[in-house]
């Protein structure tokens, strides 16, 4: 069954190192994975319990090394201006110059994932803090308008509830648990005596004296 | 509900927060610092369905689980079932396998969760081995055997209605296959003289 693009609203696209794209939709948030066969994997907002996000160093690193690459050119290009490699390292010096501004409007690396009870879900596309913010505004309000929004008060009351119901099971022993049987005795015990056995020879003797 | 929580950085737990939404959570005890946002999923506790206590004499049984007595009937297939085997569909008291008869039917089960985009792997076939130009030779016939025999498949991309990848693939593998044809007949020369 098609998708029409128009029930689906792209929230990332691929990037240079994985093939993964992540639309929004009615009920769920379709991920696409693949470039010749695309899987694809259904969150329900229903189901979705957390949006986590983690800013890393990344961004720096590259914006630094962009930054030091476009002085390096930049510094070749016009040592000698008149030279053969004037045009060409000013060119490279120029794209160098422009990875470093795209750098500082995507004002950092992140990395943004969507938890479930039984998956955490890594979105590949959603690499940039300025992606990701935007991002989780629109994924929150479609979660929040299935799920409603999460109060302080009932937060808590489940953690501490979570709590005690560990405290408990800590300090009760399992009562439902069957006991183990008993560990059998090392030395044989004999076989209880029968009430209907005859009496002996002697006690006989000792009845009729009596 | 679960207390912890996994760092997206490393493979540290992070305790639960106690506020729905926390900015540079962890970054205090030196953990890497994260921004979470919850949901009330997070604590709706999962219900785990206990099968009863083992079958005393008489009492009916599961048609699934012959040791565990049956305590309802399925709408559908009349089958008496545990609670193990119990859920609903449309107000109904079904059992699993009837669910899965029913879900089967709706045209939303037929949608596969994985797609192989036969358009896209004849374009790439017919684009990429352009660059050695001899590979050609045996990509060319595979090309446009995809495109006709794939092409009643249509746009196999979920977002994808059109089929101008078959058309361009087709078109490109034609070129190559009347070119080798050519150059083995030795008419290349004056087709291009």
């Amino acid at each position: 069954m098609k998708a029409k693009r128009s029930d689906y609203k792209k929230l990332s696209g691929n990037t240079l190192l994985s093939v993964q794209s992540s639309y929004l939709g009615e009920d769920h948030l379709l991920i696409v994975t693949g470039r010749y066969t695309e899987s694809y994997r259904r969150l329900y907002y229903n189901d979705i319990q957390a949006i986590l996000v983690s800013y890393s160093q990344v961004g720096i690193v590259i914006g630094i090394l962009f930054f030091m690459f476009s002085l390096l050119f930049g510094g070749l290009a016009f040592a000698d201006t008149r030279g053969d490699w004037f045009w060409p390292f000013l060119v490279l010096a120029g794209i160098c110059a422009v990875g470093l501004i795209f750098n500082v409007y995507q004002r950092g690396s992140a990395v943004f994932c969507v938890k479930t009870a039984v998956q955490t879900v890594l979105i590949h596309g959603l690499n940039t803090k300025r992606r990701v913010e935007k991002a989780e505004d629109i994924l929150a309000e479609k979660i929040e308008a299935v799920q409603g929004r999460l109060s302080i008060d009932e937060l808590r009351t489940a953690i501490q509830k979570e709590l005690n119901k560990r405290r408990e099971r800590k300090t009760d022993p399992p009562s439902a648990v069957a006991k183990p049987p008993p560990l059998a005795p090392s030395v044989a015990v004999p076989p209880p005596l029968v009430q209907d056995q005859p009496e002996s020879q002697q006690e006989v003797e000792r009845k009729i004296n009596e | 509900m679960d207390l912890f929580l996994k760092s997206l950085r490393d493979s540290q737990k992070l305790s639960m927060p106690d506020l729905p939404v926390v900015t540079d959570y962890a970054s205090k005890w030196g953990a890497a610092p994260h921004d979470i946002r919850l949901f009330p999923a997070v604590i709706r506790s999962s219900e785990l369905v206990k099968p009863e206590s083992i079958l005393e004499h008489g009492q009916a049984t599961c048609f699934f689980h012959e040791r565990v007595p049956a305590t309802a009937i399925c709408d559908v297939s009349g089958r008496m079932i545990c609670n193990l085997c119990t859920t609903e569909y449309k107000g109904k008291t079904v059992s699993l396998e009837a669910l899965q008869t029913l879900v089967g039917n709706t045209s939303d089960s037929k949608v596969k969760n994985y797609q192989t985009k036969w358009d896209s792997i004849a374009l790439a076939l017919a684009v990429f081995p352009l660059l050695t130009v001899f590979f050609t030779l045996f990509t060319a016939p595979i090309v446009l055997w995809i495109c006709i025999f794939k092409w009643k498949e249509g746009p196999t991309g979920v977002f994808s209605h059109m089929r101008w990848r078959y058309v361009v693939a087709g078109l490109l593998s034609l070129a190559q296959i009347a070119f080798w044809v050519l150059s083995f007949t030795g008419k290349l020369g004056g087709v291009l003289a």
